[in-house]
């Protein structure tokens, strides 16, 4: 059965770069887009998707705060993190129970990079 | 606050790297990124404006409106060139402010929204990093400044 993704990052570039990616190097279904965390959290409760993508720095609500609402309200939610924040954000943010991380800049035209991007993509779908 | 000094190897990384995923072309260092103190203001299109409560850090990119185009190489929406630039710029404030030589002087600092205009102004006292990249026949001037924030004393 296909899997399905919501994707939520402010930047259109970034955003046509992963529905693109996810859509045929990973075969999911990309059922919407959004551009901040409000959006996150409500595309959330109206799709379930199997996975959703969330930035970190954004506009209106950020990535963080929708993250931990999105778990609060769905504690299975899988939520990969897709952000240029290193260091210590990304600790936090798998602490707060992110599925995975990704760190920008994305360079889906490298073999090992991409490689990495599936490999986290099928360890949030692992049971925990 | 202390010398950037030990920080310009990372921030030379992470501006190239920034800037060559997302436009997708080799960069060359016209002026190799450099420390200074700095109290001037400085032609910047698209800056990122940050703290922490004791240290505030700006972060920009110095190049003319009409650069944008040949600078990513593509012709694109004004929308999408200027969502372009905001990225290069939070990537490379992202991956700069999480680095742990960064994070040794300055602390924890998240990066903000980018914004654009036509310049940005560099308090006194501050610390400086600055260099120009060349991208597809643009030079662009990187400046990272970090200062004390107002109203607070020496980070403890």
């Amino acid at each position: 059965m296909t899997r399905s993704v919501v994707i939520i990052d402010d930047s259109e570039f970034i955003t046509d770069l992963l529905k693109e990616f996810f859509a045929s190097k990973l075969e999911f279904n990309v059922l919407d887009t959004g551009a901040n965390g409000v959006q996150a959290v409500s595309l959330y409760r109206r799709h379930r998707p199997d996975l959703l993508t969330m930035d970190l720095t954004m506009p209106v609500k950020d990535g963080k705060t929708a993250l931990r609402e999105i778990l609060a309200e769905f504690p299975g939610a899988r939520v990969l993190v897709i952000s240029s924040q290193v260091g210590p954000t990304m600790l936090e943010c798998l602490k707060l129970g992110a599925a995975g991380y990704i760190e920008k800049p994305l360079r889906l035209d490298e073999e090992e990079f991409v490689s990495d991007f599936e490999a986290t993509v099928e360890d949030a779908f692992k049971p925990r | 606050m202390e010398s950037l000094g030990d920080c310009l190897s990372d921030f030379e990384v992470c501006a190239r790297r920034a800037v060559e995923s997302i436009v997708g072309s080799p960069t060359l260092m016209c002026r190799r990124f450099s420390t200074r103190l700095g109290a001037e203001e400085i032609p910047a299109l698209c800056t990122i404006r940050s703290g922490n409560g004791t240290f505030d850090v700006h972060l920009s990119m110095g190049l003319r409106s009409e650069e944008v185009a040949p600078f990513l190489g593509r012709i694109a929406s004004s929308r999408r060139r200027l969502d372009m630039l905001g990225e290069v710029l939070n990537t490379l404030a992202g991956n700069f402010l999480g680095r742990d030589t960064f994070i040794a002087k300055c602390g924890e600092i998240a990066p903000s929204l980018p914004f654009f205009g036509e310049s940005d102004t560099i308090k006194g006292g501050s610390r400086v990093i600055e260099g120009v990249m060349q991208i597809n026949s643009v030079h662009v001037r990187f400046t990272l400044t970090v200062c004390e924030s107002a109203g607070e004393g020496q980070r403890e």
